[in-house]
């Protein structure tokens, strides 16, 4: 049977952190660079910040508890001989 | 914006307003997160009623909780870029000019500036129930000719920003006929 590993699916998470990533950072370069240097832009960045670390230490509670070693059977037969029931 | 070096004041320059959007148009945007944060809950509720295996599964509740990540992380990101395009959409009025700052999504930004002495004409108008109630809206500035008018879109007591506009660009011309004679 062909099987593939869950931690596979890690992969286009981390794509995702990385977009994540990024776009925070331009949204707080914007807010830093032409926001007025007030009171509001400084509560508004910690508040991004600040829920922004809450998600991802909630995610990575969560994914940490699981066997990222477990595999996923995806039905297919990796011999060819089988797919003829040889 | 570190308005002062936005604008770059001349010496008799004064800034007579800073205006935004009215709150209310971002509290619709903060409302469609709020309702896009709720669908998650409801759809674990219904999972855990419907479907328990698939909270509990060795394989489909680690990918649950990685699209509940991706998600939530998304979403987040999405609000915040909504709260920066509202926060750095700005109008300054000065004694001698108006500036236009617009943010428009994360890659595009234009600052604009119009001389109050070139204006013609100012119309503010608030269209809609709840516009009418928190008493927000549009603002037009027409100079001559087929320039491009200046539009403050949504923002609070239009009417009175038109007249403090036309108060300004009195002021303003005659200064410029002073100085001119």
């Amino acid at each position: 049977m062909f099987s593939i590993p869950l931690s596979i699916f890690l992969i286009p998470y981390a794509l995702v952190l990385f977009v994540f990533a990024l776009f925070s950072l331009i949204n707080l370069f914007h807010l830093v660079k032409f926001g007025e240097g007030i009171f509001p832009d400084f509560i508004a960045t910690a508040a991004y910040l600040g829920v922004a670390t809450l998600i991802l230490f909630v995610s990575w509670q969560y994914l940490s508890g699981f066997n990222w070693k477990e595999t996923i059977d995806l039905g297919l037969p990796t011999d060819v001989n089988q797919l003829f029931g040889q | 914006m570190h308005l002062g070096s936005l604008i770059k004041q001349k010496s008799y320059e004064r800034i007579v307003a800073l205006l935004r959007r009215h709150p209310f148009v971002f509290l619709k945007d903060a409302a469609l997160f709020l309702l896009l944060a709720a669908i998650p809950i409801g759809i674990y509720y219904a999972l855990r009623s419907q479907a328990p295996d698939l909270l509990a599964g060795p394989v489909s509740a680690p990918l649950l909780g990685l699209l509940a990540s991706t998600y939530a992380l998304g979403i987040w990101v999405f609000f915040f870029t909504q709260f920066v395009d509202y926060y750095l959409d700005a109008w300054i009025l000065t004694n001698d000019r108006i500036v236009n700052v617009e943010q428009q999504g994360l890659f595009s930004r234009t600052v604009s500036e119009l001389d109050l002495y070139k204006i013609q004409d100012v119309t503010s108008e608030v269209h809609g129930a709840i516009p009418t109630l928190f008493n927000y809206g549009n603002v037009h500035i027409q100079t001559a000719g087929e320039e491009k008018r200046f539009v403050f879109e949504q923002v609070p007591n239009p009417h009175e920003i038109r007249k403090q506009i036309m108060d300004l660009v009195d002021e303003d011309r005659k200064h410029h006929s002073q100085a001119a004679t």
